[in-house]
């Protein structure tokens, strides 16, 4: 189907459906990518701040086991004996949940004073363990271990988290002696710490120190057990701050920051797309049921405003189609547009000038009839017919036959141009042929009352003109001009080429007449005429010109009182036409 | 112009109804978790209580449901059996088994599998048809044999070898898998003897019958034992017998029992089978299972432990277990 064949309503309804789904379109797009990078950032600041307050607690922790640990020389010595030493160290022990063991070990291994003190390993044990050597080459003086199981006591195997330190003891001389403090945290501790900590659905944290061996980790025992691989090549390559990688076929964001003192990292790890995808669900939800119902407004929007734009449309289509010019009313559209309802204005204006255009033509017709039938009258006028027989009886009385050879054959002539009734054109010759035998017939009838010349140039002999247009101008030069003259009149008529027109010249020496009947002559009808009794012809005549030419063509009187008249007949100079007598003979 | 509009109507009203039609499906199906079903043998002791946590932790990565159900005496093969028939008929999508028995499991596992539910079977197998793509086998404990052997002759001069291979029943394929794989090591080694006893659970009775092995040949020189049971009896055995530290004992499983002994050099080496990871995996490939995916050979996790690399980070991380 070719797009000329869809319907307004069809083009209008498609355009709106097709913008309202553009725009859902578009609009769900935007406020997608907006939502997305809303939640990202949002993840990403949470895991940020996460991480943070974990820093915080772990820094807090880790500070309040250096301070034991600074404590411990104070206390060995404000302590005035070993008892009172242990009992101070238990004390400490005591009081907190995540202290396993508080120890002092001399150099060699051997133990000074501490909570440990029951079937401990031998000194040689002791030493080799990382707690005791990294305490003395570590240069901050202190060292966190990573979770292990504890060497301290035979057959206990405990998993703990180290801290030791070397510290300065003196002794019953004065003489200052190096020493190993040992706080062993239970693992447990650091574990509570960083549980209670958690990223979104499924992200987590852990601890690694700075050789990247794992303090903590949610998953420590499926790695502990060989099931489970962190992520530490990546690590290694960001030592501080976020990256996205990919890991196990996710996409994860990390964030790693320090934990003072320790040399641990906290390593933050969240699944954006995966938490997405969790915001995300009720969102889509959402869209997905706001799409096919913004898709449903959008069809009943389209149907709505394409029946309100189309229904004036039909209207007048209807209008049009029951059209009818004789009982056209003016259109009456309801709740139309202003183009619509311009439209159904224009249309009503056509359609009254299309009426009056046909009234008009009805007119012409019906004047047309009238003039027909007013030649017809004239053709056979039986006053002139009676006058000119009387005149031919008067003349056969006379026994001048010349006269009545004469008349009869102008009145042969007349009659013979008359009945020629199929042809409404003639050639000039023949019009002013019919003329002449008519002056003819009206001067034997006026006997010496006036003379009458006609001028016809050759070139225009065979132009055509309507059929006796000119015999009632020149009837009414007669009636009206020469008849009331004492003295002899004189008729003349000229024909003439004015540019592509004939002028047709019909003077008289008559009377003349004023303005006022000039004008009246040509545009008053025929009653008016009658009360005057002339210029009926000359009217019609005029009309019959303008009727069958146009306005530009007509009459043109030039006449002043005891001036006579002249009756300028202007008509179109046409093709010349084969004369009507002998297409008769033809 | 009416027949247009009904066709949008219609158009409108499907495409509503395929799309609620398709979420209300797609959540369901999203919030359907697989239901597995894992039954052991038997509760209580390191071994099962590691291989329950390693499937719980993987239970959690995959958010499905687990139901656990264990039989208190490990020869409770009509309870194991009841508790097929109920979780079938309750609709699991997958059973991990530890078996009681070899035979006597077969059918009501084989009714499980045909009525479309996954079977896989830890640490003993069942008289399964081979050509079944329903279950797994995890029992191959021969590489874990072979290699606690192998570290045996690499690290002790012999001059003789004179094996004891004590474990509690001969149908319980991964002990059978382990002392084959022990023994096939010693095979090749020149005087070489090995004997294989099956000696139940019981700890008193598994002792009396390891020191009335070694009455009866006083010449032996390594004795394995396969399983906690047998190990602790070995442990107890040792005490009593006056073998005048000629014996190298091996045991299996990481019992504090068993650390201890190894701690004071009462046995010389442990055999630790991952029984977390056992089980860790037995859930992964459950799913892998009733998602039709091809399940390769996982092969089993261990770790041989002796005094002088018991508390190395790697070997520590897998005999003391995390709290």
């Amino acid at each position: 189907m070719s797009s000329r064949n869809f319907s307004i309503q069809k083009i209008f309804g498609t355009a709106i459906l097709a913008v309202v789904i553009a725009i859902t379109f578009f609009m769900t797009l935007a406020v997608s990518i907006y939502f997305l990078i809303q939640v990202r950032t949002s993840l990403e600041d949470s895991t940020q701040q996460t991480i943070y307050q974990l820093r915080r607690n772990l820094n807090s922790y880790v500070t309040d086991i250096i301070k034991i640990g600074s404590a411990v020389p104070d206390i060995i010595s404000n302590s005035e004996s070993e008892e009172q030493i242990i009992q101070s160290f238990n004390v400490i022990k005591n009081s907190r949940n995540d202290i396993v063991t508080i120890d002092i070990f001399a150099l060699n291994g051997e133990l000074l004073f501490g909570t440990s003190s029951n079937n401990l390993r031998a000194p040689k044990e002791i030493v080799k363990q990382n707690w005791f050597k990294y305490a003395q080459t570590h240069n901050s003086g202190y060292y966190f271990s990573v979770p292990h199981v504890q060497q301290l006591v035979l057959l206990k195997y405990t998993w703990v988290i180290s801290y030791s330190e070397v510290i300065k003891l003196e002794d019953e001389n004065g003489i200052s002696h190096s020493a190993v403090l040992l706080i062993d945290i239970n693992q447990s501790s650091i574990d509570s710490i960083i549980k209670s900590i958690s990223i979104g659905e499924n992200g987590y944290c852990f601890l690694i120190d700075k050789f990247y061996n794992i303090v903590y980790h949610p998953k420590q025992t499926l790695i502990n057990l060989g099931q489970f691989k962190e992520d530490i090549p990546s690590l290694k390559q960001h030592i501080l701050g976020r990256f996205y990688s990919i890991y196990n076929n996710s996409r994860r964001y990390s964030i790693i920051d320090t934990v003072d003192f320790t040399g641990w990292k906290i390593v933050g790890i969240s699944y954006p797309h995966e938490e997405l995808f969790t915001v995300m669900v009720p969102f889509l939800i959402l869209i997905s049921v706001l799409i096919p119902v913004l898709t449903l407004a959008g069809v009943i929007l389209s149907l709505v405003v394409s029946n309100y734009i189309t229904l004036p449309i039909r209207q007048l289509e209807k209008e049009v189609e029951d059209f009818n010019i004789e009982t056209f009313k003016p259109m009456l559209l309801k709740h139309t547009s202003i183009e619509v309802r311009s439209l159904a204005i224009s249309f009503t204006r056509m359609a009254e000038r299309m009426k009056k255009l046909m009234d008009d033509i009805v007119e012409e017709q019906k004047l047309i009839r009238k003039s027909e039938l007013e030649a017809l009258q004239a053709k056979i006028n039986p006053h002139f017919l009676y006058n000119t027989l009387d005149s031919i009886v008067w003349f056969a009385e006379q026994k001048d036959f010349g006269n009545i050879i004469q008349m009869v054959k102008a009145l042969s002539n007349m009659f013979r141009i008359s009945i020629s009734r199929d042809h409404e054109f003639i050639t000039l010759e023949e019009e002013l042929s019919h003329v002449e035998s008519y002056l003819a017939i009206q001067q034997k009838r006026f006997t010496d009352k006036f003379d009458f010349s006609i001028s016809l140039p050759e070139n225009l002999k065979m132009k055509p003109i309507i059929k006796l247009l000119i015999q009632p101008i020149v009837e009414n030069s007669i009636y009206h001009g020469i008849r009331y003259l004492v003295d002899p009149g004189l008729i003349e008529i000229k024909v003439q080429k004015e540019g592509e027109d004939i002028i047709v010249t019909v003077s008289d020496t008559g009377v003349g007449m004023d303005k006022e009947t000039q004008e009246s002559i040509l545009t008053t009808d025929k009653h008016e005429h009658d009360r005057s009794g002339s210029g009926i012809g000359v009217f019609n005549v005029n009309k019959r010109i303008k009727l069958t030419y146009g306005e530009k063509y007509g009459i043109k009187i030039i006449s002043e009182i005891e001036e006579g008249a002249t009756f300028e007949i202007r008509i179109p100079c046409g093709d010349d036409i084969i004369p009507v007598n002998k297409m008769v003979e033809l | 112009m009416k027949k247009r509009k009904l066709y949008i109507v219609l158009i409108i009203f499907i495409v509503l109804i395929v799309f609620f039609g398709t979420v209300k499906v797609l959540s369901e199906r999203a919030e359907k978790p697989y239901n597995i079903t894992f039954i052991r043998m038997k509760e209580g002791g390191q071994f099962w209580s590691s291989m329950r946590n390693g499937v719980r932790e993987a239970r959690t990565d995959n958010h499905c449901i687990v139901d656990f159900y264990s039989t208190v005496n490990a020869a409770d093969v009509s309870t194991q059996i009841d508790y097929i028939n109920k979780t079938v008929n309750n609709g699991t999508d997958c059973i991990v088994i530890t078996p009681c028995s070899y035979y006597l499991l077969q059918k009501p596992l084989k009714i499980a599998e045909e009525s479309g539910v996954k079977v896989i079977s830890l640490f003993n197998e069942y008289d399964k048809d081979e050509e079944s793509s329903a279950s797994f086998y995890m029992t191959d404990l021969h590489p874990a044999g072979r290699a606690m052997a192998e570290e045996l002759f690499s690290n002790n001069k012999f001059s003789y070898i004179n094996a004891l291979i004590v474990g509690s029943f001969a149908t319980l394929s991964s002990e059978r898998y382990l002392a084959e794989g022990f023994s096939e090591v010693l095979k090749n080694e020149p005087n070489a003897n090995f004997k294989v006893i099956y000696t139940g659970r019981k700890i008193d009775s598994i002792c009396t019958q390891i020191i009335n092995s070694y009455k009866i040949d006083s010449k032996i020189n390594i004795i394995f034992t396969v399983n906690a049971e047998t190990s602790e009896a070995l442990i107890k055995a040792l005490q009593m017998i006056d073998s005048g530290n000629n014996i190298l004992s091996v045991v299996s499983s990481n019992s504090l029992i068993n650390i201890e002994s190894l701690e004071t050099n009462i046995v010389d080496y442990i055999l630790v089978i991952n029984s977390f990871a056992m089980g860790y995996q037995s859930i992964y490939a459950a799913i892998d299972l009733i998602e039709g995916k091809k399940v390769e050979n996982i092969s089993v996790d261990f770790s041989i432990v002796n005094k002088k690399n018991m508390f190395e980070p790697d070997i520590q991380k897998r005999l003391f277990l995390m709290p």
